[in-house]
């Protein structure tokens, strides 16, 4: 920068117009090979292991058995369930950053009727209205700060935010309300819980998971709706002057996309936890959001990360397990850090590109 | 009157761990970037200056106490100085959107923090904090401890030098942004970057440093909540991700105003410690589930503050023009 009056600078940026298919997928796999690379490194600093053993670990503890792959496909599920359900919010320039809060809302509006129903009503009653006012649930914990957007341009990032706490402590309220000894454990019901299918307890989980994509891929893309939301993400002012009604979509939409966080709720309390906690989510709130905006919104790039990121996850545990006394589960999140950082890293020579004294600008 | 000093107390203890955050987060964003990571940046700073002190004392049987003053402070502020560098280098240099990389630096600045306390727990062998008691004698010494001078001591002498640092710092910053020619520079950065850049003015400099700095103010609020508000114990479990969320909320309430974000942290603490402490206070006996039902209150009162700061239309009460954007010179 320094020379520039004098010459031309050694390094100098430029925009790219278009990116062809195979340099996106050469980038972001080189990315992918980097970040589980750093991980695999990072682990054998911390383990005394050797690198392949790492991995050998991080693969066995991910596939070894039905359980483990279970429990592989569930969290990569929920991830993904998220994500979908925050991808339209962000397509229209809705920050909405309190995904956990909408999961947390949809969870208590379903654990309400597992609690003070769940002995008298069948399942197919139930469950229903537990689908129904999780997704009514965790529309409305963001359709609030819809609402103040777009009356008062009130900065919907911290809002949706501060509703997560908001959320938590309500169930921190809930749980003491509803449980005299002050710890709730399972809700135990005679019905209210997902049922399995072909002998798998998690098989709702997935179906609901690849609907939820199918039909946010359809809605986004093929209807008028999805018309809408992209024309008021990228230019709001085209939008008012076609007659789109900014009120109206920022509104749907943001009931929409809190409503699918909803439904994540529903899931957790009718099929994984069967009670209400704080932690309900695991903390995919900050995750799903770096998710969905690396897929850029592509449903196959986003059922792609989280499968990444749950293997990332699932193989980071098992290697905590191998060494309990040393680490501790924290180290999930240390790894999902690093892995989202060279993505995000990436996305620039996508973007970018870098040009060399004299070198010329091709590729235009 | 005991349980309305003892509020105010904890109050200003913690307000101090929020101004910290807020004034970090204010010399960030004056840049025209707003960094999510404060959460992580305060776990980064508080968990390597707790951990530089706690190595520190159990190398040396008599420490010496200018180095437990120096060492942690300035391991704090270089962690998380690391940390918005990180951010700084992918939002500048690499321009990654700011939202997002603010978030991974949260999750991954929090997953650190968890993950070396994890560490630490497993070589003292305790089951649920680790303590750096020297650390934090030398940190919480102050004048009403060695002269007791009632109510009034109580209230503004009783805390460690760290707590009048904070006020002298924002002062400072106060100074440096409204009245020298950097901080017309860096406000200037923040609001045009364009126009800064036509000036002679090197953006991507100042970006990199006002983060980085911001940043490391961050971490030194970490430590603060370490050593003085858990009085030097690192547990597994502390709330210093929400105290990171209220710093973020705290700079609009205090309208990007180091001066502001004085009067507005002690304001936001004592709400928050309303919940606990208006009960004793009033005498009124509220059952455990309401007590944190009240526990929203600083929410509440941020989303409120939020609403209010958005309905405001004059000019200087509004955010640096560019906050948010990345910087391209071959685009404008």
């Amino acid at each position: 920068m320094k020379n520039e009056k004098t010459r031309e600078p050694l390094l100098r940026l430029a925009k790219r117009d278009t990116v062809s298919p195979a340099r996106a997928v050469a980038v972001r796999a080189a990315a992918i090979a980097l970040a589980l690379l750093f991980c695999g490194i990072f682990f054998v600093c911390v383990t005394d292991s050797s690198i392949t053993d790492v991995y050998a670990a991080m693969i066995s503890g991910t596939f070894r058995s039905s359980i483990t792959v279970n429990t592989f496909f569930k969290e990569a599920c929920m991830l993904l369930i998220i994500a979908v359900g925050l991808a339209p919010a962000f397509k229209m320039s809705f920050w909405n950053i309190g995904a956990q809060g909408q999961v947390l809302a949809g969870g208590m509006a379903a654990a309400m009727w597992l609690f003070y129903l769940g002995n008298n009503l069948p399942n197919a009653v139930i469950l229903p209205l537990m689908f129904v006012s999780a997704a009514v649930g965790g529309g409305i914990w963001a359709l609030i700060p819809a609402v103040f957007r777009v009356k008062f341009t009130t900065n919907e990032t911290l809002f949706t935010l501060m509703m997560n706490y908001i959320a938590i402590q309500l169930i921190k309220f809930l749980r003491i309300t509803w449980s005299p000894i002050h710890a709730l454990g399972m809700i135990s019901r005679k019905s209210g819980t997902l049922p399995a299918l072909f002998g798998n307890a998690n098989a709702l989980i997935y179906v609901i998971a690849a609907l939820a994509v199918i039909l946010m891929y359809v809605y986004m893309n093929k209807t008028k709706h999805g018309y809408e939301i992209s024309v008021i993400g990228e230019a709001p002012n085209t939008a008012r002057y076609a007659g789109i009604s900014e009120f109206r979509v920022i509104i749907r939409t943001a009931f929409i996309s809190g409503a699918v966080c909803g439904i994540a709720g529903f899931l957790y309390v009718s099929a994984i936890d069967h009670t209400i906690s704080e932690t309900m989510g695991g903390g995919y709130g900050f995750t799903a959001v770096i998710v969905a905006w690396l897929a850029k919104f592509n449903p196959i790039f986003m059922t792609l990360i989280s499968m990444l990121i749950s293997f990332v996850r699932t193989g980071s545990s098992e290697i905590v397990s191998r060494n309990t006394t040393t680490l501790d589960s924290s180290i999930a999140n240390i790894n999902i850090g690093i892995f989202l950082f060279f993505m995000l890293g990436c996305e620039f020579f996508l973007n970018y590109k870098v040009v060399f004294r004299g070198g010329k600008e091709t590729g235009k | 009157m005991n349980s309305l000093i003892s509020w105010i107390h904890s109050s200003i203890i913690y307000g101090t761990v929020i101004m910290f955050g807020a004034l970090g987060e204010i010399m960030t964003e004056k840049s025209g970037h707003l960094n999510l990571g404060v959460p992580g940046l305060m776990y980064l700073g508080g968990f390597a200056g707790f951990a530089s002190a706690f190595v520190y004392e159990r190398s040396t049987d008599n420490p010496n106490t200018l180095l437990l003053i120096l060492i942690p402070l300035l391991c704090a502020f270089l962690a998380a100085m690391l940390g918005g560098l990180l951010y700084s280098f992918l939002t500048v240099t690499l321009r990654a959107n700011q939202n997002v990389t603010g978030l991974a630096l949260t999750s991954l600045g929090v997953g650190i923090g968890t993950f070396g306390s994890a560490r630490l727990l497993s070589v003292t062998g305790s089951q649920s904090y680790s303590v750096a008691s020297a650390t934090s004698a030398v940190y919480t010494a102050n004048i009403n401890s060695v002269a007791n001078l009632g109510a009034f001591g109580q209230i503004f002498l009783s805390y460690g030098f760290l707590t009048y640092a904070a006020v002298l710092l924002a002062v400072l910053l106060h100074l440096f942004l409204m009245h020298t020619r950097r901080g017309l520079n860096l406000r200037a950065v923040g609001e045009n970057p364009g126009t800064a850049d036509a000036a002679g003015i090197n953006v991507t400099l100042y970006k990199y440093i006002a983060t980085c700095f911001g940043g490391g103010i961050c971490g030194i609020g970490g430590f603060y909540y370490i050593i003085e508000y858990s009085s030097g114990k690192w547990s597994s479990q502390n709330s210093l991700e929400a105290v990171g969320w209220l710093a973020v909320a705290l700079v609009i309430f205090s309208t990007w105003k180091p001066k502001n974000a004085i009067w507005a942290s002690y304001l936001f603490a004592l709400l928050f410690w309303m919940a606990t402490n208006l009960p004793t206070l009033t005498g009124i006996r509220i059952a455990s589930s309401v007590t944190e039902l009240l526990k929203m209150t600083p929410y509440i009162v941020t989303i409120l503050v939020l609403i209010i700061a958005s309905t405001r239309k004059k000019i200087e009460n509004r955010g640096p023009a560019s906050l948010g954007l990345s910087y391209f010179r071959e685009e404008r």
